[in-house]
């Protein structure tokens, strides 16, 4: 029987080998819970496990202790317990109560006061720190504005100069007549100094001086 | 209102041809507002790969450059008025950007590692990480602190 669940129990490999080298075992394999005694243990009656004499009045005693201390310790904390809880109760009379919230009352009112004055004082410093933040802003920002106005009054004057040479709707046949006339090549190469490589200045020799 | 590029290639016409349609092109940027700052041809090319247009094939065409300013919302516009030309081969419309100002830094990237500021920053950063080595020679015959 055992047999037939080793098969269950091992992982053949792929069971197309069939001799041992291809069988791979588990690790703690066990008989399982439903499988009946096996039948060499059926009749096997296992022996009791008896404690010595001696040892067994000497656990008995040990245990009798224990159990006694246990009892006594839980007993006093409930009593400590429930005299605590009486002891509330007769405190817990009306005017207790009243007196108790007035002092906790009083304290926090003391406590809100000490905050308070605190915090006046700090809204103040942010306040002041915060107007002087905004009038530094203001202060760039006017900045600011002068230095983009004054780049766009400097391109608006330069514009203007310009302005006489754009092509508008009236000088356009001139223009396309001039560009026709003169075609313009942009394949050129330039040195370092950004001078065009293949215009070559003339130089004056002695003899036409 | 910015200024823009225009890169026309017109195909191959006669003179007067010509001049029409590259009073038309220019027309549609008067009629949004616009005006010229310079236009130049660049001269009759032949065209690096043949285009295939209004069912004809060009292997030529008139190159020319219209710099002018029109209000941005217009480009999309213009482009589209362009593409439905039949004597508008090729368009594209660039931005001019004004040249910025940069320094030229070619000397210092063409020195020698150690003497570039991006390499000292580095060996700055790997430094930090690494423990302080102190010198074998103390006598012991083993490393007294920690490694």
């Amino acid at each position: 029987m055992f047999r037939n669940y080793q098969k269950l129990y091992t992982i053949n490999n792929l069971s197309i080998n069939q001799n041992l080298a291809g069988l791979q075992s588990v690790r703690w394999r066990r008989k399982p819970r439903w499988l009946p005694t096996a039948p060499s243990k059926v009749f096997k009656v296992p022996e009791r496990h008896v404690l010595p004499y001696d040892e067994k009045i000497e656990w008995q005693r040990l245990n009798n202790n224990y159990r006694t201390q246990v009892n006594s310790i839980r007993r006093y904390l409930i009593k400590e317990v429930e005299e605590r809880q009486k002891m509330f109760e007769l405190q817990e009379t009306p005017a207790d109560e009243e007196a108790e919230f007035q002092r906790c009352f009083v304290m926090n009112q003391e406590w809100n006061q000490e905050i308070a004055k605190g915090r006046i004082s700090r809204v103040e410093g942010e306040n002041e720190k915060r107007r002087e933040e905004i009038l530094l802003n203001l202060e760039k920002r006017k900045q600011r504005e002068e230095v983009i106005l004054h780049h766009v009054e400097e391109r608006v004057k330069l514009e203007k100069d310009v302005a006489e040479t754009f092509i508008t709707r009236e000088t356009v046949d001139r223009a396309i007549e001039i560009a026709l006339a003169n075609p313009v090549d942009f394949n050129y190469s330039i040195d370092t100094n950004g001078k065009r490589s293949d215009i070559v200045e003339e130089q004056k020799s002695p003899e036409n001086l | 209102m910015p200024t823009y590029e225009l890169a026309l290639m017109l195909r191959t016409m006669a003179r007067p041809e010509l001049v029409s349609t590259l009073k038309r092109t220019t027309d549609s940027i008067f009629s949004r507002g616009g005006f010229l700052r310079k236009l130049d041809f660049l001269g009759d090319k032949t065209l690096p790969y043949r285009i295939h247009k209004n069912s004809q094939k060009h292997f030529t065409g008139s190159a020319f450059v219209v710099t002018f300013d029109v209000p941005p919302k217009c480009i999309s516009d213009l482009m589209e008025e362009y593409s439905r030309d039949v004597d508008v081969l090729k368009r594209q419309i660039f931005k001019i950007e004004e040249p910025s100002n940069a320094e030229c830094l070619l000397g210092d990237e063409l020195q020698p590692p150690a003497y570039r500021k991006e390499v000292i920053q580095m060996m700055k950063v790997a430094a930090k990480g690494q423990k302080e080595k102190y010198p074998q020679n103390t006598g012991l015959k083993y490393y007294p602190f920690q490694k």
